[in-house]
């Protein structure tokens, strides 16, 4: 059973010109796309705030205008008021859905459990940071235990640590029986939250992507160490050509993947440091890349090279 | 009954909260945010200002009923054009998806302004009658001239929201604006219009002349009764008519703002 149906939309004033998908229902679906590509325009059509455009869209068997107390919205451009304690907030909030005092102190419980934001009940708003205030945003957006939650780019403008915090607070959403919408332009890992990918380019839904598609993204691995010995560096890079070395830096690109526990067997086993391993690219990213015209990707991503930036890697280390 | 069971082996937790809140409900959270946010000082305190300041040495009652007035029309402008800004905030449009219906929405903020507007004018009434020595209003004239102040706000409130962004595009308002300024103007306007056309035009300059006088005497009466009030049959023409605006203006401005897009951008 689908959850949401968009059929042949066009927002006026907005990049989308002919957007068609069915999103099924307790899936979480993602709309990738580039800077101005119109994901925040469908966010807002589907949350039914565009006038016309919004009767359109079907929630199930009926027009989302008639359901909109039945969907959460939580976007970075949502400022909430700074007078109130976060506890205010969410009461106040919850009110407006006509919920009795028990079941909305329930709600209450549940929304700041979730978002795991109890410490900061009585803080005043304007006491926040902004990664407290997305997630009180989100708490909010949560708090009629919305059927449809809609995300717009939960994580920009937070940093690393705070990120995974909001990513692991939607992970915990997917299991509660809600459909999760989440627009972004894929600058952040977020590809293993996604049932499926819809990547929105030219005011429309250029491909889609499912869980299986999802997983077998190409990725690229970047482990950084101390001076790897030449015996592991030969051992390294005889197990696969996806593999790229220098001194003190591995690359895995490609089927070179498949390797990443092997390779960490050698550098054990020759007693290496490890320092980080990190995602070299961002697999979202790159699909948001494949689905812009060159011109407008290299004004916003000028050409690079990842073995250029190592140097000549795949040349032994040399032996102090 | 299978039905029944299931609604009683619903925790409160799972249940839908899917019944759309009253406009009420908004009405008193719009009006509760407003004084926590210390807004309303400023209508308050004007209201207090004037009545210290501006009324307190008046002599005449009618000058003290004309002062009343033109207060309460600058602070249902400034009100109204206050709580349109608040009411366009991407945080709104959360609550506008809990009440699910834009209609109430935008009555909700409509009604605020009045009831905030309607407190400032019995604000301003009480200080003076306290500080005001000298004029002194029966509560005959008083109660006279309630009805049309009453109108008065709303007509002028609910001009203002159709004047605001949220409401209405460039095209609307400018559309308004003319409405409103060509007939006020139009002493200035005919004249001119009929220098450049010539004189073979007067007859139709003269009926737009008499239409702008027709459709503009009673707006200005209006604030005339609030001042000299007289429980008459003018005075019953004058507020009907403006009951038939304001229905007429309330359901244009729900009408546009059901057709608005309200982006959070």
């Amino acid at each position: 059973m689908n959850a949401i149906a968009v059929t042949q939309l066009a927002v006026p004033f907005s990049p989308i010109r002919d957007v068609s998908l069915r999103i099924p229902a307790h899936s979480c679906y993602g709309i990738i796309g580039a800077s101005g590509s119109g994901k925040s325009a469908l966010l807002n059509t589907i949350a039914g705030l565009h006038g016309t455009q919004s009767s359109l869209i079907r929630m199930g068997a009926q027009s989302v205008h008639a359901a909109t107390a039945l969907i959460g919205i939580m976007s970075p451009r949502i400022q909430p008021p700074t007078y109130l304690t976060v506890q205010q907030l969410l009461h106040t909030h919850a009110a407006l859905y006509g919920l009795s005092s028990t079941t909305l102190s329930a709600h209450y419980e549940r929304a700041v459990r979730w978002c795991a934001i109890e410490q900061l009940a009585h803080k005043y708003i304007r006491q926040l940071s902004l990664f407290d205030v997305r997630r009180v945003m989100l708490a909010c957006a949560l708090i009629n235990r919305p059927e449809l939650l809609l995300i717009d780019e939960p994580t920009v403008g937070l940093y690393a640590h705070e990120q995974h915090v909001m990513i692991d607070i939607i992970e915990n959403l997917r299991d509660r029986e809600m459909t999760i919408v989440i627009a972004t332009r894929g600058d952040v890992p977020l590809e293993s939250l996604f049932d499926t990918i819809g990547v929105l380019a030219d005011g429309r839904i250029i491909s889609e992507l499912d869980a299986q598609q999802i997983r077998t993204l190409p990725r690229t691995i970047m482990i950084r160490t101390n001076d790897i010995p030449t015996a592991a560096f030969e051992n390294i890079i005889a197990l696969d050509h996806g593999i790229v070395a220098t001194r003190r830096t591995i690359v895995l690109n490609g089927s070179g993947v498949q390797s990443l526990a092997q390779i960490l067997q050698i550098l054990l086993h020759y007693n290496v440091h490890i320092f980080r391993i990190e995602p070299r690219n961002h697999p979202l990213n790159d699909l948001v890349k494949q689905s812009m015209t060159p011109q407008i990707l290299a004004q916003i991503y000028p050409p690079r090279n990842i073995t250029s930036e190592i140097g000549d890697g795949i040349m032994p280390p040399t032996e102090k | 009954m299978q039905r029944l069971r299931a609604l009683m082996a619903a925790t409160p937790s799972d249940a839908p909260p899917t019944i759309p809140t009253s406009m009420w409900r908004l009405v008193q959270r719009i009006l509760t945010e407003y004084m926590q946010s210390q807004r309303i000082f400023i209508e308050w305190g004007s209201a207090i200002a004037v009545a210290t300041i501006l009324i307190r040495n008046t002599a005449n009652t009618h000058t003290m009923m004309a002062t009343w007035s033109l207060y309460t029309i600058l602070v249902a402008l400034y009100t109204t054009s206050v709580l349109a800004d608040v009411a366009e905030q991407p945080f709104q449009m959360q609550r506008l998806l809990a009440i699910q219906s834009r209609r109430a929405y935008i009555s909700a903020y409509l009604i605020a302004a009045n009831i905030i507007v309607i407190s400032s004018y019995i604000i301003v009434v009480i200080v003076s009658f306290l500080t005001a020595p000298l004029a002194r209003p029966t509560l005959e004239l008083f109660a006279a001239s309630l009805p049309s102040i009453l109108v008065l706000i709303s007509v002028v409130t609910t001009l203002m929201l159709m004047l605001t962004p949220l409401v209405a595009n460039t095209q609307q308002r400018i559309g308004v604006l003319l409405l409103i300024t060509i007939p006020l103007s139009w002493n200035i306007i005919g004249p001119a219009i009929q220098r450049f056309v010539g004189t073979e035009y007067t007859s139709y300059i003269a009926t737009f002349t008499t239409i702008w006088g027709v459709l503009l005497w009673p707006s200005l009466h209006l604030y005339t009764i609030t001042i000299t009030p007289q429980i008459d049959r003018m005075m019953l023409v004058v507020i009907v008519f403006h009951l038939i605006l304001l229905a007429v203006m309330i359901r244009q401005i729900i009408h546009w703002f059901n057709k608005k897009s309200l982006a959070i951008a």
